[in-house]
């Protein structure tokens, strides 16, 4: 064990066996971690952050394997450790929680007797002493009547409650360390502002350490200590949260940090600034720096024909970063995107006006039961957008936002209320009612990446398809036509081919926006 | 702008995206190749296929053709590899012939019930409220009945032919397969893309047919594989309780109950039947094991 680090990895390479043969995914990893002490793992999304995480605890599944480098837990070699050993360090000395807290916790179980398995086989406790140590958990992770809460089912709890037990079931047999995967990210930003500052009290009370594995810059400050960034399998730059933030030497920090919104500048003053490219495969890896290709600094040759070494920051020893020329880069500052013109004028003639719009869902009629109460969803509500001009409608899950979105589509129809689109009121039509020149005014970008394409059909399909239902004779050439769009939203036009199961999040939302924007009139 | 690459791969007709065909089947037989029950499925139900189309050329006697002379000696022997039956017919030739019926109307009964069952499990799950009841209530009662008795009743009623028994064979597993879609169905028409079909104006037919059935097809493809195994099973129940083909021609039922009688003195005459049908099950079954394997690594 050296300097008293809790958790030491170094070197650690994995890679997965695919039909193609073995693709090594992370090409070598050292990272220390000391007891009580919380490590941010940020990268986008396929970086190979979740796969570091899991790789501690060996849970790679049949086709993930350690190649090679090691790490050492509580001084005890992991990557050879047989799956006896493994399975009392799991759970009891290294705990997890994971981005869904329902596929964590057994549907058909209450929540009391899965806080109390834990303790009860790990460590043989008592029944009843199982059972104070639960209440006291829950109390912990400040839930109102904890008695109550141990006889719920967890479907009977919030997201942010469920996420709330998946946390006391961590901590509650005392982990020296516990992973996260991205906790908070399927909750509103009220609730993970919440549960992201319970985990930051909860850690310096029991004292474990931390690995807090986020996309989001934002929830890694409010938790951690110190913030490791990967890009393409890599550790590209590692320190005190502080220092990343004020001082970041690597260009792809840098990118990440240009990247966060600043609260209270509107897109005018302050656009953000993308990282130029994509994510490029963590397979196909270059000779040298793995960011070459996006980076606004590269210089070929240096960065590009050789490894780069890991080098500390000058003046700051806890500051490491793999980059070439991180010591020639000028102090960064924030990045300001090329100011948008402003529109001439003050907001034009309204394209949609919400009137008094108020949706009550009717329940069905419960037989002997009584009926139930009708469901208020929206209540008197007024908006108006001009045209050309980009409206919020903010608030909490439930709040009632996608019903007025809904109404607006025509998927659902208003109870009461006008909804006024293009001087048409449609608040009571629904879409199969609406005419086609005014069903390719409103089009809709959906929520969920995964669904809102149809794995079944190729992205030119779904884009082609709606060219012609919504541009009806206007479109001449289809192939030309889906080029452009998919132009519009900076996809290549060869992934008109594709399936949506070989896109990326991020690209199955462009292909949404392109299929959205289908109805311009000219684009 | 104009982009070579995108018209090439999209128009369907172009020779580039017939490439894209071929290599995509490609794949998934040698995805398929990887499971060890679908390749054995594979091979016992394209052998069988290869000997029913080959029949007339490989089967060594006409298959009504009795041998007078092999009655002394039923059993199999040089001239009769499988011997013959009480007739004096020969088995090999029988049988062979014999898969042809099979074959042909079991796998069309089972693509007729898939039609309509993913036509009535598409419209229940769709449209919801009184449509769904009239349709579940509707299977509800067809599949109450004991299949068997409602086979007699229809065939004795109209008379047994292959057309027959493929009529009734799809109405009778239609609901089967229409439950199936409709689960599926009930899940589908909630996805985003289908807001999104809605809010270009699509139709229902559309949204059904070309939004929907594509994303059921995984477990009806597994499904309608192990109902021509089923169906198999039943043209040979048929064959036996004496409402299935026609007799002279070969039907693996019908000879099993020719001489199910004579098992204690020659079994051999219904059991080469009998294992007939049982092979092809359990190729049936066996290939659709696999292609759930291959549903479930996707």
């Amino acid at each position: 064990m050296t300097d008293g680090s809790l958790l030491d990895v170094r070197d650690l390479r994995i890679a997965y066996t695919t039909r193609a043969g073995e693709a090594v995914v992370i090409p070598g990893v050292s990272f220390q971690l000391k007891a009580g002490e919380a490590l941010g793992l940020v990268g986008e999304s396929g970086c190979g952050k979740s796969t570091v995480a899991l790789s501690i605890v060996r849970y790679l599944g049949r086709a993930g394997r350690i190649t090679g480098g090691s790490v050492r837990f509580e001084g005890r070699e992991l990557t050879t450790l047989g799956e006896a050993g493994l399975r009392a360090i799991r759970g009891r000395r290294i705990a997890m929680v994971y981005q869904d807290p329902m596929a964590s916790l057994n549907p058909v179980m209450t929540v009391g007797r899965q806080l109390m398995e834990a303790p009860m086989t790990h460590e043989g406790v008592s029944t009843s002493a199982a059972r104070a140590r639960a209440l006291t958990m829950l109390a912990e992770v400040k839930l109102a009547d904890p008695e109550a809460v141990m006889d719920r089912y967890p479907h009977q709890l919030s997201g942010g409650q469920q996420q709330r037990i998946v946390i006391a079931m961590a901590l509650i047999t005392g982990p020296a360390l516990l992973i996260m995967d991205e906790p908070t990210t399927g909750l509103d930003v009220t609730v993970e502002a919440a549960v992201l500052d319970l985990v930051r009290e909860l850690r310096s009370r029991h004292h474990s350490a931390i690995l807090f594995i986020s996309h989001n810059l934002g929830s890694i400050v409010r938790v951690c200590d110190r913030v490791a960034v990967m890009y393409r399998g890599e550790l590209v730059e590692e320190g005190p949260v502080r220092r990343i933030f004020t001082n970041p030497r690597h260009p792809y920090t840098r990118g990440l940090l240009d990247c966060l919104p600043t609260l209270g500048s509107d897109k005018r003053q302050a656009p953000l600034v993308p990282i130029a490219g994509q994510v490029e495969s963590a397979l196909a890896r270059p000779q040298g720096c793995g960011f070459a290709g996006r980076c606004g600094h590269v210089e070929t040759g240096r960065c590009t024909s050789r490894p780069i070494p890991s080098a500390t920051v000058c003046g700051e020893p806890n500051h490491r970063v793999v980059c070439v020329r991180a010591d020639e880069l000028p102090r960064w500052t924030r990045r300001r995107g090329a100011d948008v013109a402003q529109e001439a004028g003050g907001p034009g003639e309204p394209m949609v006006a919400v009137q008094h719009l108020t949706k009550i869902y009717e329940p069905r009629r419960r037989r002997f039961r009584g009926p139930r109460r009708p469901v208020r969803a929206v209540s008197d509500v007024d908006v108006v957008a001009a045209r050309g001009r980009t409206l919020a409608i903010v608030g909490e899950s439930g709040c009632g936002k996608s019903t007025v979105a809904k109404v607006l589509s025509g998927l659902e129809v208003a109870t009461s209320g006008k909804v006024i689109l293009d001087g048409i009121e449609v608040g009571a039509l629904a879409i199969d009612a609406r005419a086609a020149a005014l069903k390719r005014k409103l089009q809709m970008v959906f929520q969920n990446p995964d669904s809102t394409l149809n794995p079944s059909h190729t992205v030119g399909y779904a884009i082609g398809r709606a060219l012609r239902r919504l541009r009806g004779g206007a479109a001449t050439d289809a192939a030309a036509g889906i080029a452009r769009l998919l132009d519009v939203v900076k996809l290549p036009p060869a992934i008109a081919a594709r399936k949506p199961r070989h896109l990326s999040g991020g690209e199955k939302q462009r292909a949404a926006i392109a299929r959205a924007l289908a109805g311009r009139r000219r684009s | 702008m104009s982009t070579p690459v995108a018209a090439g791969t999209l128009s369907a007709s172009s020779p580039a995206a017939s490439r894209v065909w071929a290599r995509r089947w490609r794949r998934r037989v040698a995805a398929l190749a990887e499971s060890t029950p679908a390749t054995i499925g594979i091979a016992i139900v394209l052998a069988w296929v290869v000997l029913a189309l080959l029949a007339p050329l490989i089967a060594p006697y006409p298959p009504n053709a009795n041998d007078m002379a092999a009655l002394a000696h039923t059993q199999p022997s040089k001239a009769h590899w499988l011997g013959t039956d009480h007739l004096g017919r020969d088995l090999l030739s029988r049988i062979l012939w014999g898969a042809r019926p099979v074959l042909v109307i079991a796998p069309l009964a089972v693509l007729g019930a898939a039609a309509l069952g993913s036509l009535l499990g598409l419209a229940a799950g769709y449209y919801g409220r009184w449509i769904d009841l009239t349709i579940t209530r509707a299977c509800d009662i067809v599949l109450s009945f004991p299949v068997i008795i409602l086979y007699m009743i229809i065939l004795a009623h109209f008379g047994s032919s292959a057309w027959n028994i493929i009529g009734v064979l799809t109405l009778t597993k239609a609901p089967i397969i229409a439950r199936i879609v409709r689960g599926m169905t009930l899940d589908l028409r909630e996805r985003e893309y289908v807001a999104a079909a809605k809010m270009r104006g699509e139709s229902a037919l559309y949204i059904m047919l070309v939004e929907i059935l594509p994303n059921a097809r995984g477990p009806l493809v597994v499904d309608m594989c192990l109902r021509t195994g089923y169906n198999v099973i039943i043209i040979g129940a048929l064959g036996f309780l004496g409402i299935g083909l026609p007799p002279p021609d070969p039907d693996w039922g019908g000879m099993v109950k020719d001489t199910y009688g004579m098992m204690m003195v020659w079994p051999h005459m219904a059991l080469v039947p009998c294992a007939a049908i049982s092979s092809l099950v359990v190729g049936f079954n066996l290939l659709a094991v696999g292609l759930r394997e291959l549903g479930l690594r996707d």
